[in-house]
């Protein structure tokens, strides 16, 4: 967990791996269609309307764990919850269902209240309300059930449909693009510096260009 | 090859577009030719991607008074297109559906487009030709279907449509080995990691084939590899028959009627013969008189609507008497393997299709497994990259730790020619969609040649990236492409349509998109669905006897 803490910290800015990269910097190169999308994701989060408030807590402690913005000094704050909200408030799903699986909205509604009831019986309190310790332990315990059933679903899918509409909300704020090194729109700059180890004027190196997450953990 | 001036006398798409920097004509499409829906016209066609676009064209150009009929928006890649991920999410089609079997296929954004284009809209670009064993796998094999079409009668079209795309790449040793139009672009990270790995293995890789102009083309522009060329293209360098066969169809008096979902097929019962179709426009439905029909609506839609326009007559679906409709629905298994450098890769600076190779496209002996797989770039932006990160079991921290390293990544894909088999299929859930149409529900399981196929694909890219220096390497099992569904065959009792795409049970009846193929090798389809479609199409303009 110390380990983890560590790099939930300074992932951008000076002390992350693309020191100074700010992909907003680059908003004056993109064009205006793409501009109004993408900085409407970094204004104030639209109020919920999809998840009720005991889902919106529960929900919003799920997506923030699954997204790695739990640390209480994390440095960023995506609004991954209300992005995810806006989504099945419109209905707009992936153009598919599982068939062991209700509809999207549904199923969200559904998991939300079953780590709900896992929250009961584990620690005798809602999920938003256990220790976080025990939050990343009844979630863990969703992703090792692997193809097995939970509350009559099978679990795969059910993670299937949490991380997927979290990493497209995370994955789609230009705080995140920052934290990797991507430059996010392209148009109508292109790039001219393509091929292995060569940058653009506006891309930063990475400053750590060793930190291989699986050589870590070998 | 014919020069740039010679495709321009069949099919002057290119210079119809405007030439100032913006990528729509709109002056095209506001004199565009309507017709009454009780004016019995030519054709009416349903949908207006791959397979329906060449069509309304090769038609219009003929003197055929012709509309299509297209459930999405009619695009303008100026207002309607973003260079982002998460933003592109109207280009696919998200209408609901249920997958399901022991290897269920996700749909949208993966294979399924909407709007005018089609999927051809969000493809990736490569634009391979089937090999001609293709054609004859049950012979040459034992597995899959022999077509009632042989290679060298589609090789024609498979010309006239690389010329129209126009199709960039270098000679291609592979199938019935032939050039392009186009020199092949310079390649990005991506391309050149697989070109070394291969290189070190003795495997040949080539650059192409993609449908990516190289210099101009008419007025399109030349490519700035920006890297969303699955999120549409903002340029107007990759094709896709929005800009390849929509204006010149449009030119030539073809009505392309936008925001039309059509829901059924009107037959009439006493002499067997298709009298139009069943649509909802703004909300109304309508109906539009025409003398034939063509269905090209993919290879989910397609069946859908066959089998939503059941009747007296053909109570289980149109065409349907021998229970075929909805059968034999292929889909590529399309495993992805990446491999990490401490170099930086980049791999989003450049199309995703850059450098492909068909070295193992087909049945080696030597294998316990019939057929094979082709290898390609795939280079996938965060969002998609987070999925291959999550699928390595990683979330919160470790998540985020991972993906903060993916400018050192480069990524490779498998297309694996998994079999036809007749259980894989479409037919009607008890889902409604917002229509009050029953929703498609695609039933997908795997056989045991699919899955050495996958395996077998898997450590050849893995090969390949550790040739190449990677340290590490993750694979994720995806599918790619959709085929078959409702396809061409020599007799009624095996098949829905002759070679020729017309239904066998209704005679002005004609199916026109890649839901016809009976097999589907390991090459992206958008080509052959639009050569396909173009025979089709000369086959009506020569004379229709039906």
């Amino acid at each position: 967990m110390s380990r983890e803490k560590g790099l939930a910290r300074g992932r951008t800015g000076a002390a992350g791996r693309f020191p100074g990269f700010d992909v907003l910097s680059q908003v004056g190169h993109w064009d205006d269609v793409t501009t109004e999308v993408v900085t409407a994701r970094t204004g104030p989060p639209p109020p919920l309307k999809f998840f009720t408030g005991s889902q919106a807590a529960c929900a919003r402690v799920l997506v923030n764990l699954l997204t790695g913005q739990d640390e209480p000094d994390g440095d960023l704050a995506i609004p991954v919850l209300e992005m995810i909200d806006s989504r099945l408030e419109a209905g707009q799903t992936d153009g598919w269902r599982y068939s062991d699986l209700p509809e999207d909205g549904q199923a969200w509604r559904d998991t939300l209240a079953y780590l709900d009831a896992d929250a009961e019986s584990r620690c005798g309190t809602s999920f938003a309300g256990a220790p976080q310790t025990d939050q990343a332990a009844l979630i863990q315990a969703v992703h090792d059930l692997k193809s097995a059933d939970w509350h009559g679903l099978p679990a795969g899918h059910v993670w299937s449909l949490w991380t997927r509409y979290a990493c497209t909300a995370f994955y789609a704020h230009p705080s995140a693009w920052s934290e990797i090194g991507f430059p996010g729109p392209a148009y109508p700059r292109g790039y001219k510096n393509a091929g292995v180890g060569r940058l653009e004027p506006f891309e930063v190196r990475d400053a750590q260009p060793g930190e291989d997450p699986v050589k870590e953990d070998a | 090859m014919g020069s740039a001036a010679g495709v321009r006398t069949r099919n002057e798409s290119a210079w119809l577009l405007p030439n100032d920097g913006t990528r729509t004509n709109h002056q095209l499409r506001r004199d565009m030719r309507q017709f009454a829906d009780d004016d019995e016209i030519d054709l009416v066609i349903v949908g207006c991607g791959a397979g329906g676009s060449v069509l309304l064209q090769r038609l219009a150009r003929a003197g055929w008074r012709v509309a299509a009929l297209e459930a999405g928006p009619f695009w303008d890649p100026d207002t309607d297109w973003v260079s982002d991920e998460a933003g592109s999410h109207q280009l696919y089609w998200t209408d609901p559906r249920v997958i399901a079997g022991t290897d269920p296929v996700p749909m949208g954004s993966n294979n399924s487009g909407r709007g005018v284009g089609g999927s051809m809209v969000h493809y990736a670009g490569y634009t391979p030709r089937f090999h001609p064993s293709d054609f004859t796998t049950a012979t040459l094999d034992g597995v899959g279907a022999d077509w009632p079409l042989s290679y060298p009668e589609l090789r024609p079209y498979y010309e006239q449509i690389e010329q129209e795309l126009p199709v960039a790449g270098e000679h291609w040793p592979w199938g019935d080995p032939h050039g392009y139009p186009y020199r092949p672009h310079p390649v990005g990270g991506n391309g050149e990691i697989f070109l070394r790995g291969a290189a070190a293995l003795g495997i040949t890789a080539k650059v192409g084939p993609v449908a990516i102009t190289n210099g101009r083309f008419g007025n399109r522009p030349h490519c700035v590899y920006r890297g969303f060329c699955l999120q549409g293209c903002k340029v107007n360098a990759k094709a896709s028959p929005l800009i390849t066969h929509v204006p010149d169809a449009l030119a030539r008096g073809a009505e392309v009627r936008a925001d039309a979902m059509v829901t059924g097929i009107a037959v009439d019962e006493r002499t067997g013969r298709a009298t139009g179709v069943r649509y909802i426009r703004g909300g109304r439905e309508r109906f539009q008189r025409a003398a034939r029909v063509a269905v090209a609506g993919y290879s989910i839609e397609t069946p859908r609507l066959l089998l939503n326009s059941a009747c007296r007559r053909f109570p289980d679906g149109l065409g349907n008497d021998f229970d075929q409709v909805g059968r034999y629905l292929m889909v590529q298994g399309a495993p992805q393997t990446a491999g990490r450098f401490d170099d930086e890769v980049r791999m989003y600076k450049a199309p995703p299709p850059e450098v492909s190779s068909e070295a193992f496209y087909e049945t080696d002996p030597a294998r316990d497994y019939k057929r094979g797989f082709s290898i390609q770039t795939v280079s996938p932006l965060p969002i998609t990259w987070a999925e291959h990160v999550a699928a390595q079991g990683h979330w919160g921290s470790a998540l985020r730790e991972y993906m903060s390293d993916y400018v050192h990544w480069s990524c490779l894909g498998a297309l694996c020619e998994f079999l036809a088999l007749p259980e894989n299929r479409v037919t009607l859930a008890q889902e409604k969609d917002a229509h009050g149409m029953p929703v498609a529900r695609f039933s997908y399981s795997q056989c045991d040649n699919d899955r050495a196929l996958a395996r077998a694909a898997q450590s050849v890219m893995e090969d390949i990236l550790h040739a190449a220096g990677a340290d590490e390497v993750i694979t994720i099992q995806r599918y790619a492409h959709l085929v078959g569904g409702a396809r061409m065959a020599r007799d009624e009792q095996h098949g829905v349509v002759d070679r020729n795409g017309r239904s066998f049970a209704i005679p002005n009846l004609y199916i026109a998109d890649g839901s016809v193929l009976p097999t589907q090798g390991s090459a992206n389809p958008a080509l052959t669905i639009m050569a396909v479609a173009a025979r089709t199409a000369s086959h009506l303009a020569a004379g229709d006897t039906a």
